[in-house]
C-alpha cells in the first residue's frame, strides 16, 4: 500500500510515461490538479446553478477530507473532530465579523484559532493512540459544542436562525455560484499540491512510519513529536478555514449544523475514497457529499413519483453505510484500491501490455 | 437536603442506565477490541420497537419479545457479516464498521418506524413516588436504579463464576490461546455481540419508559463512554462503577449547575482520565492496540 500511494494521482490519471517523456515528467499531482480544473471548466460552464452550488460544496468538502487524509490515512491519528474545527472556524468567523472587522481578516482569525485548538487536541495525541485518541477527539467534539451553545446563548436573537454571516459574491449576476466555484478551485488545488508535498518522500515516510511502527518511529531519527503536533495543528487549520469558508457560503453559522454525524461523513469520505491516498479523500468527498443529492433523482426513476425527502435522506444513511461496510470488510484501500486493481488489470491486457512495451523499447532505442 | 436527596436518586438511576450501556459496550470491547459507536442505535431501536408495537395494540410481552429478539439477531449478525472479516486489519476498520452500522441503523429506523416519539408503558412497575427522609422521589426511577443494577451485578457474577463467562473472558483475553484451548472463539466473540446488543436493549426500553424514546437516547449511549473509561475499557467491574461514578456527577451537576453543563463536564472528565490514567481505575495497563 505505502509504495503504491506515493504517487497518489497516477491511477486517476494515468500519463503515457513511457510514450512521451516530457509528459511523463510531470508529477502526478499536477495531472489531478489540471483534471480538476477541466471539471471546473466544464461544471462552470454547463450546470445549473443549484448543481454548481453542489460542485461548490464537494470543493470545501474535500479540503476537510484531505486535511483528514493526511491526519488519518497517512499518520494514522484516528480523529472524529472534523466538525469540532468546522465549528471552531466558523464561530471565529462569525465572532470577527461581528466585531466589524472586514472579510478576509476573518478568514485569517479563523484558520489561526482552529490552528491552536488543533495544537491543543494534539497534545493528548503525544500520549494516546488509537482508540484512546479517537476518544479524546471525541470528548473535543463535545467540549467545543458546549463553547458554541454558549456563545449562541449570550445571543439569544440568533437562536433559532443562526449567526449571519455576508455571503460571499452574493452581488455576482449568477448568485456568485461560478465565482465560488473558481476560488475553492484555486485553494484545493493549492491544499491538494500542498498535502502532496507532505505526504512524499522524506516527510511522507516519517509519517507513514508513524502510522505504522510508533514506537520504532524515534530510532530512526524521526521527531514522533513534532511530527503529530505539526499535522494535527495545520489540519485544523484548514479545517478551521473551510469552516469559515463555509459560513460565507451558507451565509449562517449555527452549532446544531455540526454534529457528530458529521464528523462520522468525513471518516466515511477517506474510508470509502481509499485511506493514505489524496486522490481518494477528494473522490470520497464527491462521493459523500453528492450521494443524499442523487438519491431521490434515483428514487424517482424507481418509482416514478415524487418521493418523501425524509425517505430519501434515510436511504442515503442507509447506503452510506452499507457502502463503508463493504469497503472496510471487502476492499479496505476503497475506491482507490479498486482503482489501483482496475488498472493492474488493464495493463495486463495483452494489447494494451504490447504497446507499452513498445513505447518503452521506443524510447529507450 | 432535598436537591441531595433528588440528585442522589436521579444519579442512582442514570448510573444503573449507564452501567448496563458500559457493561454492554464493554462485552463488545473485549470480544473484538471494537468500540461500538452504534450503540446507541442499538438502544434505539429496541425502545423504538416496544414503544411503537405498544401504540398498534400488541401486547406488552410481544413487543419485549420481538425487541429482544430483533436486537440479539443485529448484534449477532454485525460481528458475523462485519466483524468477523475486520480481524487482522486493526482496530480502527472495526471502528469504522459500527460507523456503518450507525448509519444503517438510523436509516432504516427513520424508515420503518411511523413516529419520531414514543412511550412506553411497562405494567407492573409501581408509579407514583415514596418518601425517603422526608424527600418525594419517583417510585419508578428506583425501581429502574435497584433493577439495572441487579441485572449488572448478575451479569459480572455470570462472566466471573460460570463456564460461559470463563469462555467469554478467555476470548477477550487472547483470542489464540483460548482457541487452542477449545473454545469456540468466533462463537464467543458473536455471543458477547448479542449479549451487548441485548444489554443496549434493556438499557434503552428501562430508560425510555421512564422518560420517553426519541433520538435523545442515542446521545445517552455515547454520554456512557466517559463511564467506561473511568472505570476501565476493558474492566467488567469497572464499568458499573464507572457509571454510577458519572451517573452521580451529571445528576449533581444538572441540580448545582445546570442542565447544559453535564456533557461538558463529563466530557471533560473523560479527557482528563485519557491523559492522566488512560487505562481507568480497574482497566489492564496496556490495553492500546493501534
Amino acid at each position: 500500500m505505502t509504495s503504491t500511494s506515493t504517487r497518489p494521482t497516477r491511477t486517476t490519471t494515468p500519463g503515457p510515461a513511457g510514450a512521451l517523456p516530457a509528459l511523463g515528467r510531470i508529477r502526478p499531482a499536477w495531472w489531478g490538479v489540471a483534471v480538476l480544473a477541466l471539471v471546473t471548466l466544464v461544471v462552470t460552464n454547463t450546470a445549473s446553478s443549484y448543481n454548481v452550488f453542489v460542485y461548490d460544496s464537494i470543493l470545501l468538502a474535500v479540503m476537510g477530507a484531505v486535511a483528514l487524509q493526511v491526519l488519518q490515512g497517512t499518520t494514522g491519528q484516528f480523529s472524529v473532530g472534523n466538525a469540532a474545527f468546522l465549528l471552531i472556524g466558523a464561530f471565529s468567523a462569525v465572532f470577527v465579523q461581528r466585531e466589524g472587522l472586514p472579510f478576509p481578516v476573518d478568514l485569517v482569525v479563523a484558520t489561526v484559532v482552529a490552528g491552536i485548538a488543533g495544537l491543543i487536541v494534539g497534545i493528548p495525541a503525544l500520549r494516546l493512540r488509537g482508540l484512546f485518541l479517537v476518544l479524546a477527539t471525541f470528548a473535543a467534539h463535545f467540549i467545543a459544542t458546549f463553547l458554541g451553545n454558549l456563545y449562541q446563548g449570550h445571543h439569544p436573537e440568533y437562536a433559532a436562525t443562526g449567526f449571519f454571516i455576508p455571503v460571499l459574491f452574493a452581488d455576482h449576476p449568477d448568485g456568485g455560484g461560478t465565482a465560488w466555484s473558481w476560488l475553492l478551485f484555486a485553494i484545493v488545488a493549492l491544499l491538494i499540491l500542498g498535502a502532496t508535498r507532505i505526504v512524499r518522500e522524506r516527510s511522507g515516510r516519517a509519517l507513514r512510519m508513524i502510522r505504522q511502527h510508533e514506537h520504532i518511529a524515534p530510532t530512526l531519527g524521526i521527531k514522533v513529536g513534532r511530527y503529530k503536533l505539526l499535522i494535527f495543528t495545520l489540519s485544523s487549520m484548514v479545517i478551521g478555514f473551510q469552516g469559515a469558508l463555509l459560513a460565507h457560503l451558507n451565509g449562517s453559522v449555527q452549532v446544531a449544523n455540526f454534529t457528530l454525524i458529521l464528523a462520522f461523513q468525513y471518516v466515511l469520505m477517506i474510508v470509502i475514497g481509499g485511506l493514505d491516498s489524496i486522490p481518494g479523500a477528494v473522490i470520497g468527498a464527491a462521493v459523500v457529499i453528492a450521494l443524499p443529492i442523487a438519491v431521490p433523482h434515483i428514487l424517482t426513476g424507481l418509482h416514478a413519483d415524487s418521493v418523501d425527502p425524509t425517505l430519501s435522506a434515510n436511504f442515503s444513511l442507509i447506503i452510506y453505510g452499507v457502502a463503508v461496510i463493504l469497503f472496510v470488510t471487502a476492499s479496505p484501500d476503497g475506491i482507490m484500491g479498486l482503482l489501483r486493481a482496475l488498472g493492474r488489470r488493464v495493463v495486463r491486457l495483452p494489447g494494451i501490455r504490447d504497446a507499452y512495451a513498445r513505447a518503452v523499447a521506443g524510447t529507450r532505442g | 437536603m432535598t436537591r441531595l436527596i433528588v440528585s442522589l436518586v436521579a444519579g442512582m438511576t442514570l448510573g444503573g442506565t449507564f452501567a448496563l450501556i458500559g457493561l454492554g459496550l464493554v462485552l463488545a470491547f473485549r470480544a473484538t477490541h471494537t468500540f461500538n459507536f452504534a450503540h446507541g442505535q442499538l438502544m434505539l431501536l429496541p425502545a423504538f420497537i416496544v414503544g411503537w408495537l405498544q401504540l398498534d395494540g400488541h401486547r406488552t410481552w410481544v413487543a419485549l419479545l420481538i425487541a429482544v429478539v430483533v436486537s440479539l439477531v443485529v448484534g449477532a449478525l454485525f460481528y458475523w457479516l462485519v466483524l468477523r472479516r475486520t480481524t487482522g486489519q486493526g482496530v480502527m476498520m472495526g471502528i469504522i464498521a459500527t460507523f456503518g452500522l450507525a448509519f444503517v441503523l438510523d436509516g432504516v429506523m427513520g424508515i420503518v418506524i411511523p413516529a419520531n416519539q414514543y412511550d412506553i408503558d411497562l405494567p407492573g412497575i409501581p408509579q407514583g413516588t415514596v418518601g425517603i427522609v422526608g424527600v418525594r422521589v419517583s417510585a419508578e426511577s428506583l425501581t429502574f436504579a435497584g433493577g439495572t443494577f441487579a441485572l449488572a451485578l448478575v451479569v459480572i457474577a455470570i462472566l466471573r463464576f460460570t463456564h460461559i463467562g470463563i469462555r467469554v473472558r478467555a476470548g477477550g483475553q487472547n483470542a489464540l490461546l483460548a482457541s487452542q484451548g477449545g473454545i469456540n472463539v468466533r462463537r464467543v466473540h458473536m455471543g458477547s455481540w448479542a449479549v451487548a446488543a441485548l444489554l443496549a436493549a434493556i438499557a434503552g426500553i428501562s430508560y425510555g419508559s421512564v422518560t420517553t424514546v426519541n433520538a435523545s437516547l442515542v446521545g445517552l449511549g455515547l454520554a456512557a463512554v466517559p463511564a467506561i473509561i473511568l472505570g476501565g475499557m476493558d474492566s467488567i467491574e469497572g464499568a458499573v462503577v464507572g457509571g454510577v461514578a458519572i451517573g452521580l456527577v451529571q445528576a449533581f451537576t444538572q441540580t448545582y449547575l445546570g442542565g447544559q453543563y453535564t456533557d461538558v463536564v463529563s466530557y471533560g472528565i473523560l479527557l482528563l482520565v485519557l491523559l492522566v490514567l488512560p487505562q481507568g481505575l480497574f482497566g489492564t495497563r496496556n490495553v492500546v492496540r493501534a
